[in-house]
């Protein structure tokens, strides 16, 4: 049977049609000069990735996403005339360097970890928070250390330094359950789904404080250090400006009061 | 005393009544009714999340399913098309894509998509930014469910239109576009419906993309408010707002095979 | 893309050694078969013995295993051939109507004209209710096939070929599944055409019909042709046992 061929030329030039017009819409990453030479996305906003809920660094209240990096990353958008744009990403985006090599945003506020893999990435800013692993347990259960897990269950959250310190510190006979976010870690915990849970100290502590039924039974030296990231080799000036946000902000108290207001304490030295 | 067989069935229907009503009390008897109200009927809760919920959450799902069913509904006629092809390569290129976006969790493809464009093709993004890949993938999906209905329905129209059609002197191409594909969307109307109610849940999956808050759509925004609420009433809010999509979608696929059913 | 060129000295429709073979089964074993232009041939034949598939190798819609089939002068079987435009001259009513039922009446006529012959959506509509009126149902051009009756569906079908005026038309059996008070109307229609000098191929039952009007009558059984010759002789005074045996039974 013949087809006319000019039936089978139409039935050809639909894929030819469709795949020049997606590589004709092929983005150079047309990034938008501001002061100070640092490049952005999107003109008039700083883009910042992060991943919800962290609290107290990045969570949502009364509709709004407020937190310590949230106000942090602030003070950087002011200097450099932007608003702050939030977006929203699965953390391993962000610890992956993805999301911002990929033009998703202009810089990642996460209370991320500076650690050497993640260097191999992304370009960090100088540290602006101390911290270390902590352990999250239900009030009098007997937990102090990570031995007293044996035979037991231990919460952690995907892509984080704490799920690498469970891992390389538990005792073999401890099972290890990943969360993605951090409320679902607590909330297992809290409701007796896995006997502890391993995260930062700072954002244990601020949980406990609302669920008193909680504690946190002990901290782990891990000597962690947090920093804002953008693409690597991409964006020198703007990890050049929010370095001098940050020792200005030190300097000049700002740094301080905002611990404080997220803290409780004032800073250690 | 033996009972006639509808006696028989009387008492029992009537023993699963009674069952019935005492299960549902018993329910209702031993909820801690105070704590529920707290946690899935919190006003406050839900105070928080309005207009949003409706004006960016509501719309961006709505947004979302429309244009990834769109894409879908294109990508699943040329896959039927390709299925129903003379043409070898086109039948197991076809077959292929279908196996794989049928076979794969529509999570795992979004992330890869997303992954895995902007580190295959560096530089390049899909046009469209964030509703573009979201079209993207959910299409990609939901292509591939519907090109099966799709290619079905096809072959469901009796084999005498297509000969009519050619009879008269219509090409192959212009016999499909004319007189088969009309007809065939007219049959496969319902389970096509269907597909979009299906969608519409998927699209909660757009979220591994990443959004900012002008680009959340129901589910996430649901997830958010549940964390800063910590109560399941914005989980509720959103299911509400699902089915505001999915039920009158799913009357009129009732509807609609009434109606054919009816029809000679 | 050879373009089609009708030879006016040929006959209309010419047959030569044509098999046709399903798999295994061989349903026409060599069938030589002349219709000249403004001849009436009717074919008759038990059921299997591949007449219908016989007719549907002269428009191509089935594809011959070997042998040639000539239209006016054109040789459907060359593979370059533009299959649509042969068609196109070729109109042919089947034994389902295969009306398009997403579609009125009217436009059942006008689609093929606007998208094959381009020609402009006055001039269809003028042809199309021209011949709804010829086959006595202008008053049906706004309708739905699905409300039509299978006789008025029929000469629906007829209207729909001929608009596209062609130089011949094929009849597959077209009063088989029509009740038995609807089948006069339709093949009023016929005779109709038939006294026009419209070249004519019709399978069919009614041998009432071949007798009244056809030039030429061809029994075929197990594939060949048994029989042939002018439709009072044959069906007066068949010579072979089959063409007997058949006749005895349907008549």
């Amino acid at each position: 049977m013949t087809d006319s061929r000019r039936g089978r030329l139409k039935t050809w030039t639909i894929p030819i049609v469709t795949a020049l017009a997606l590589a004709g819409c092929a983005t150079d990453s047309e990034k938008t000069k501001v002061e100070g030479g640092a490049k952005v996305i999107q003109s008039g906003s700083l883009t910042v990735c992060t991943h919800l809920p962290y609290e107290p660094f990045q969570y949502k209240e009364g509709g709004d996403v407020v937190g310590f990096d949230v106000d942090l990353m602030d003070l950087v958008a002011a200097e450099l005339d932007l608003e702050q744009e939030i977006f929203n990403t699965p953390f391993e985006k962000i610890e992956t360097g993805l999301s911002m090599s990929q033009g998703d945003c202009d810089i990642a506020a996460a209370g991320m970890t500076i650690t050497e893999d993640r260097q191999k990435v992304m370009d960090f800013s100088d540290p602006y928070f101390d911290a270390t692993q902590a352990l999250l347990v239900q009030k009098g259960a007997g937990v102090a250390s990570l031995e007293d897990l044996s035979g037991k269950t231990l919460g952690v959250q995907a892509s984080t330094t704490g799920r690498l310190y469970a891992e390389d510190n538990a005792p073999d006979d401890v099972e290890i359950a990943v969360y993605e976010d951090l409320a679902l870690l607590t909330a297992a915990v809290k409701t007796g789904k896995i006997d502890a849970g391993i995260n930062d100290n700072t954002v244990l502590y601020d949980y406990v404080a609302d669920n008193p039924d909680l504690e946190v039974a002990t901290e782990f030296d891990t000597g962690e250090q947090y920093g804002f990231a953008v693409a690597k080799d991409g964006n020198d000036e703007l990890i050049a400006t929010v370095n001098d946000v940050l020792a200005t902000a030190k300097e000049d108290g700002t740094y301080d009061d905002l611990y404080q207001q997220y803290f409780g304490d004032a800073p250690a030295e | 005393m033996a009972m006639s067989p509808r006696k028989r069935a009387r008492l029992s229907r009537g023993i699963q009544y009674v069952v019935l009503v005492v299960l549902v009390l018993v329910a209702i008897a031993l909820m801690d009714w105070g704590r529920i109200q707290e946690q899935f009927f919190n006003l406050d809760s839900a105070r928080t999340m309005w207009p949003d919920v409706i004006l960016i959450a509501l719309k961006n799902t709505i947004i979302y399913t429309a244009c990834g069913f769109g894409f879908g509904l294109l990508l699943g006629l040329v896959l039927a098309l390709m299925r129903l092809s003379s043409v070898g390569p086109y039948r197991w290129l076809s077959t292929g894509f279908i196996e794989f976006f049928r076979g794969v969790p529509a999570l795992v493809v979004f992330i890869a998509l997303d992954i895995g464009i902007s580190l295959a093709f560096p530089g390049y993004a899909v046009p469209g930014d964030k509703l573009g890949i979201a079209t993207l993938a959910l299409g990609l999906v939901g292509g591939a469910y519907m090109a099966e209905t799709i290619r079905a329905g096809i072959q469901a129209v009796p084999k005498g239109q297509m000969e009519a059609a050619r009879s008269l002197g219509m090409s192959h191409t212009r016999a499909m576009i004319s007189i088969v594909i009309p007809q065939a969307f007219r049959i496969i109307l319902p389970p096509l419906t269907n597909e979009l109610i299906l969608l519409t849940k998927d699209s909660s999956l757009v979220y591994v993309l990443g959004y900012t808050s002008a680009q959340v759509e129901l589910t996430a925004f649901g997830r958010e408010t549940l964390n800063q609420e910590r109560n399941l009433t914005p989980l509720v809010a959103i299911a509400l707002c699902y089915l505001l999509i999915t039920i009158p979608l799913s009357i009129v696929v009732r509807r609609m095979e009434a109606r054919s059913g009816r029809a000679r | 893309m050879t373009a089609p060129k009708v030879d006016p000295e040929a006959p209309a429709i010419e047959i030569r050694d044509l098999h046709k073979a399903f798999g295994d089964n061989e349903v026409l074993s060599g069938i030589d078969l002349e219709v000249g232009q403004g001849d009436v041939v009717c074919v008759i034949g038990p059921s299997g013995s591949g007449k219908s598939t016989l007719l549907r190798c002269v428009n191509l819609l089935e594809e011959p295993s070997s042998g040639d089939v000539f239209v006016e002068g054109i040789q459907v079987t060359d593979p370059d051939v533009d299959v649509d435009a042969v068609r196109s001259r070729i109109g042919m009513v089947f034994q389902q109507f295969n009306l398009f039922p997403h579609l009125s009446v009217l436009r059942n006529l006008t689609i093929a004209q606007q998208r094959v012959k381009k020609r402009d959506k006055s001039e269809c509509e003028g042809i199309a209710r021209a011949n709804l009126d010829k086959v006595g149902l202008s008053d049906k051009a706004d309708a739905y096939p699905a409300h039509l009756s299978g006789g008025q569906q029929q000469r629906v079908a007829i209207a729909r070929a001929l608009s596209m005026e062609p130089d011949m038309m094929l009849f597959d059996e077209v009063t088989s599944a029509l009740d038995p008070e609807l089948v006069g109307d339709v093949l009023a229609v016929m005779k109709q055409l038939a006294n026009e000098g419209m070249t004519m191929m019709v399978v069919t039952h009614e041998m009432g019909f071949a007798r009244e009007v056809g030039d030429d009558l061809v029994f075929m059984d197990g594939g060949v042709i048994v029989e042939q010759g002018n439709p009072r002789d044959v069906l007066g005074d068949p010579q072979h046992e089959r063409t007997k045996a058949f006749l005895s039974k349907v008549l």
